[in-house]
């Protein structure tokens, strides 16, 4: 075990600068515009006719950062896969990786355990000073506007505790929803280095393609491989409309938001794609195996 | 394994890429507690004979490392065996300290305290990233952690290439005298023979994917003899004599003879045994691809 730990810390230390140096950069950019906020808020007539309150100001701004920080999330973890696996072919490392007494399927399920605990948790901890954040702008404008006060922080912290859990819940859900893709990248960087993302791409493209060709445009539009694909890469949960809530002026409520993310997984495809996952990882260190030194 | 049973050894080893067979069928045993020494010319196959011992390549035939075939048990075999294939080959975006860390948790037969009693009398701070180190530090660095590691097989592919000549004879007294034991077994290839010539118990020669000689450095004063003939007259006589190599250098010639004794060839001009780079020179004669001998 103390071996696994080792190699996700080693994971950790090769690409944390996408996800700790450069989110630390963000918020502190966000720290001080925020900041800036306080001294030189301006609010319009309308805008105060529009807010329904200032803790749902504060809770849309949080949820609004906290799913750009998922957003954020998945986009690195592309990057991260693309780069991972074939990280250790540079500069003549697999040498040395080779020399570890570490199975191969050890080394890259140490990367994916990585990309599954460590990084998201780092940005989930951003999240959380986000939400710290999100606090500074609901304060001037509460400052500022006479019909409202601002936030009670007794209220904002029970509400960032609940689009905390919200957003714990929606982040695991996420990444295993979206795991295979993830793993099909790294699969493909471990035999296409730096070609894995754009391939990753127009592999299913030419795969839509013969089928086009084959079917003669036959089913759905698109064809059958790129319509199960965007049903695939979509994770539509009802509910989570955040437009929706800003009007009704109902508040974050961990429960009900938790369970209608759960419900509104399809757990049977989440735990397919979960298996074609370890597929891919495990033909990716049977490549790394067989035939890179080879 | 018992007392008698070799290290390592191969029958009919084979390696192919694409159409062209690199390895023509090698045969050999290294007896555990000797210090072999692989020559060869540039692209003789000695690099991927390493390769085929260490498990990172896969070949035709038999070979078998430590009781185990090399390529199926990569792993296991690494806890006992331990590589220098290419000094610049370890993990860049380490820290020396986060090094010895990750190797005290991945490497079962690594010592952290023998390691850092190694590194104690260089300039490697712990704190140091590997990418900022020169070139001699790092392979001091990583002949610190080959030698930290209590292995049976130690396997140095070019260890001191492009590193000055204080630091190549400090390298190899080092290890001699803190590492190599009876228990202990040294395979060692570079083109820099004369350096270590002082150290081997036994030679192979490869040239062109085929072992050529193979035998203990007492065999060789026993099996090679170099004749220097400065008398011209003498000269046709001696080549009568059917020397393996023929050269006329400052006005002498030298040749050099595989079983013939001393007192044979003692008439025709000065005797002497031939160092191991006169004799990789003879031994290593061949038409090239442009023609010529190489």
């Amino acid at each position: 075990m103390s071996a696994v730990i080792a190699m996700v810390r080693r994971e950790y230390l090769e690409h944390r600068a996408a996800f700790v140096i450069a989110p630390a950069i963000l918020l502190g950019l966000a720290l001080l515009g925020a900041l800036y906020g306080t001294i030189s808020v301006s609010t319009s007539g309308r805008f105060a006719a529009e807010l329904p309150s200032l803790l749902i100001f504060y809770e849309t701004l949080f949820a609004a950062a906290a799913y750009g920080w998922s957003v954020y999330l998945l986009v690195m973890l592309a990057f991260y896969f693309a780069n991972a696996f074939s990280a250790d072919s540079r500069n003549n490392a697999m040498l040395f990786w080779k020399s570890v007494p570490q199975s191969d399927l050890t080394i890259m399920g140490a990367k994916v355990l990585t990309g599954l605990t460590v990084f998201p948790l780092a940005i989930l901890l951003a999240t959380g000073i986000s939400g710290i954040i999100a606090y500074l702008p609901a304060f001037s404008v509460g400052s500022a506007l006479s019909e409202f006060a601002p936030p009670d922080p007794g209220q904002a912290a029970l509400a960032w505790v609940q689009i905390m859990v919200i957003a714990c819940v929606y982040f695991a859900v996420g990444l295993l929803w979206y795991l295979p893709f993830l793993c099909w990248i790294g699969f493909l960087s471990t035999i296409f280095a730096r070609w894995a993302m754009p391939l990753a791409v127009l592999i299913p493209m030419v795969g839509a393609l013969i089928e086009f060709m084959a079917t003669g445009g036959a089913g759905p539009r698109g064809g059958y491989l790129l319509a199960f694909l965007r049903d695939r890469l979509s994770l539509d949960i009802e509910g989570l409309d955040m437009e929706m809530r800003w009007l009704s002026g109902e508040a974050f409520q961990a429960g009900p938001m938790v369970t209608r993310i759960l419900g509104g997984v399809d757990w049977l495809s989440l735990g397919v794609g979960l298996g074609v996952a370890a597929v891919l990882v495990f033909l990716a260190s049977e490549y790394r195996r067989r035939y890179i030194l080879s | 394994m018992s007392q008698g049973t070799p290290i390592a050894s191969a029958r009919g080893l084979r390696k192919r890429f694409g159409k062209t067979e690199i390895l023509h069928g090698l045969d050999f045993d290294i007896p555990a507690g000797r210090i072999y020494g692989l020559v060869g010319h540039n692209g003789a196959g000695k690099t991927t004979t390493l390769n085929a011992l260490l498990g990172l390549t896969k070949c035709e035939g038999h070979i078998e490392v430590l009781g185990m075939d090399p390529f199926a048990n990569r792993a296991r075999l690494m806890k006992d065996v331990a590589f220098i294939s290419d000094v610049a080959s370890l993990p860049r975006f380490l820290r020396v300290r986060e090094l010895l860390s990750m190797l005290t948790d991945t490497h079962p037969n690594f010592s952290r305290e023998k390691a850092q009693d190694f590194l104690s009398g260089t300039d490697i701070r712990p704190e140091a990233r590997i990418k900022t180190l020169s070139k001699g530090m790092i392979a001091q660095l990583h002949l610190a952690v080959v030698m930290a590691i209590n292995a049976r097989l130690l396997v140095l592919d070019e260890p001191t290439l492009g590193l000055d000549i204080t630091y190549r004879k400090r390298f190899y007294k080092r290890l001699l005298e803190d590492y190599m034991s009876e228990q202990r077994t040294l395979l060692i290839t570079t083109h820099q023979v004369d350096e270590i010539e002082f150290m081997l118990s036994d030679i192979m020669f490869i040239r062109d994917g085929e072992l050529i000689a193979h035998m203990p450095m007492d065999a060789v004063a026993e099996t090679y003899v170099q004749l220097v003939v400065s008398d011209p007259a003498r000269i046709e006589d001696a080549r009568a004599l059917e020397p393996v190599y023929f050269e006329t250098r400052f006005g002498q010639t030298v040749m050099i003879f595989e079983g013939r004794k001393h007192e044979d060839l003692a008439p025709f001009g000065t005797v002497t045994t031939p160092t191991l780079s006169d004799l990789f020179v003879a031994l290593m004669q061949r038409q090239t691809y442009n023609r010529g001998a190489a």
